[in-house]
């Protein structure tokens, strides 16, 4: 009796020396920061602000990342008008409009002018589905004669294997970056769209 | 009395065992820290060419730069660049200046005092991690060359603007992270760079005019009597 509780004393001994060796392991592990700490957590505000639409008019607008162009979208109800301005200038005109009906929804995504200011690309809810429309920003119709290019309707042309997810920006002045997903399974990839030609690449990698 | 000289005997052994087991822990304590000792993150440059030699100011206006195959063109330097005159927070009351970049939502928020002055996407690194932590800046270029990657990875890109390098303990002086702007992607809100934040160029010439130490020419170095201000970089990026 007395060797059995000598016996477990040592294995106390044991077990709380190698809980002891662990935890010190674990602490020396390297933990890098996964959240801001409590004080600053709460100064990070959970949404991006919004403008109070007025009953009527709703104004949104992006700037190039150079400052140069701003494109501007006035939503009055009835119709979605695109206006175009040279911030250096002063100088802008209405590029695009659209009623709104079919068309229930248009915005303007935060990457939409490509870096040179080339193209500009925005967003519109036509029957339900999401499409993304790119305009040249000169103005200028495209080499078929078309005002813009339906990303979406050339994408579903292209494949039938994957639905765009999300148009996310521009990895250089003509190149889009359009993320997708199988229409079987769970796959996702990232495509990108050459303008001046119009096809459509794999681009190897995905880009959350 | 034998009952009682049996517990006093029994109490007696209870302390020692709790003694000598106590000491037994702690020796096996000490002897792992000292066998295995903390790890450090190992961070590498954030441009691999650049890197520790490019980290003085340079504008070439006159160059032309590569991002991935495609041939870019740089921003000219000038004063036409300036296209915001509006400092950041001067209508506020003024207070010590923070800058946070959260890397899971890819949103960098900048406070002065308690007020919010910019919130903005940003794109951090995706082909080497941002580093979190945090972090100081010790010194601003209007504009400097960066250059790394290989294959079709390569980049070479002069005039890069409004640059805001940081460092701490861990993460060098030499290694090169920063705040910039960026010319050749608009993919902000999504990791895209190489391991510095990436930001729109009004963004970053913005932060660059509110940023300390104050700005001073095309190359501002951080004092101990005007401080670089703190970045706090934390959360982990989609897709790492």
């Amino acid at each position: 009796m007395v060797l059995r509780h000598e016996l477990s004393t040592l294995m106390y001994i044991f077990l709380a020396s190698i809980l002891c060796m662990f935890t010190i392991i674990w602490l020396h592990q390297p933990h890098p920061p996964t959240s801001v700490h409590l004080a600053t957590t709460a100064l990070f505000p959970t949404d991006t602000p919004t403008p109070t639409p007025s009953p009527q008019v709703t104004m949104s607008s992006q700037t190039s990342s150079d400052g140069i162009k701003e494109l501007r979208l006035k939503d009055d109800g009835s119709t979605f008008s695109f206006t175009l301005t040279d911030t250096t200038t002063h100088v802008g005109s209405v590029i695009f409009f659209q009623k709104s009906g079919d068309v229930s929804a248009m915005s303007i995504p935060f990457n939409t002018f490509s870096p040179a200011n080339t193209y500009f690309f925005l967003q519109e809810t036509l029957n339900g589905q999401t499409h993304f429309l790119v305009f040249n920003t000169s103005g200028e119709d495209f080499a078929n004669g078309q005002k813009y290019l339906d990303v979406t309707s050339l994408f579903s042309a292209f494949t039938s294997d994957y639905t765009i997810s999300d148009v996310t920006g521009w990895g250089s002045d003509s190149f889009l970056y359009i993320n997708v997903k199988a229409r079987q399974g769970d796959g996702k990839v990232t495509y990108g769209l050459d303008l001046p030609s119009q096809n459509f690449y794999s681009v190897g990698i995905y880009f959350p | 009395m034998s009952k009682k000289k049996n517990s006093r005997k029994s109490a007696f052994s209870f302390i020692a065992r709790f003694i000598i087991g106590g000491f037994v822990v702690i020796s096996v304590g000490i002897l792992t820290w000292h066998l295995y000792p903390q790890q450090k993150i190992v961070v590498g440059c954030a441009n691999s060419i650049s890197c520790g030699k490019e980290l003085s100011g340079k504008i070439e206006n006159n160059a032309s730069g590569i991002f991935h195959t495609k041939k870019v063109p740089p921003p000219q330097i000038s004063d036409v660049l300036g296209i915001s005159k509006t400092v950041l927070g001067a209508t506020l009351p003024p207070g010590e200046k923070h800058i946070y970049v959260d890397l899971a939502r890819q949103m960098l928020y900048a406070y002065q005092g308690k007020n919010i002055v910019m919130q903005t996407h940003i794109s951090s690194g995706k082909w080497n991690p941002t580093p979190t932590g945090d972090f100081t800046i010790w010194i601003k270029l209007r504009a400097t060359r960066m250059t790394g990657g290989e294959g079709a990875d390569f980049y070479d890109l002069p005039n890069v603007p409004y640059v805001m390098y940081f460092y701490n303990d861990e993460v060098g002086k030499g290694l090169g992270y920063s705040l910039h702007g960026a010319y050749w992607h608009n993919n902000f809100g999504h990791p895209m760079s190489h391991g510095c934040v990436n930001m729109r160029i009004t963004d970053a010439e913005a932060l660059y005019n509110w940023t300390e130490p104050a700005t001073d020419g095309e190359t501002t170095y951080a004092t101990d009597d005007d401080p670089g201000t703190k970045i706090t970089i934390s959360g982990v990026a989609p897709g790492q």
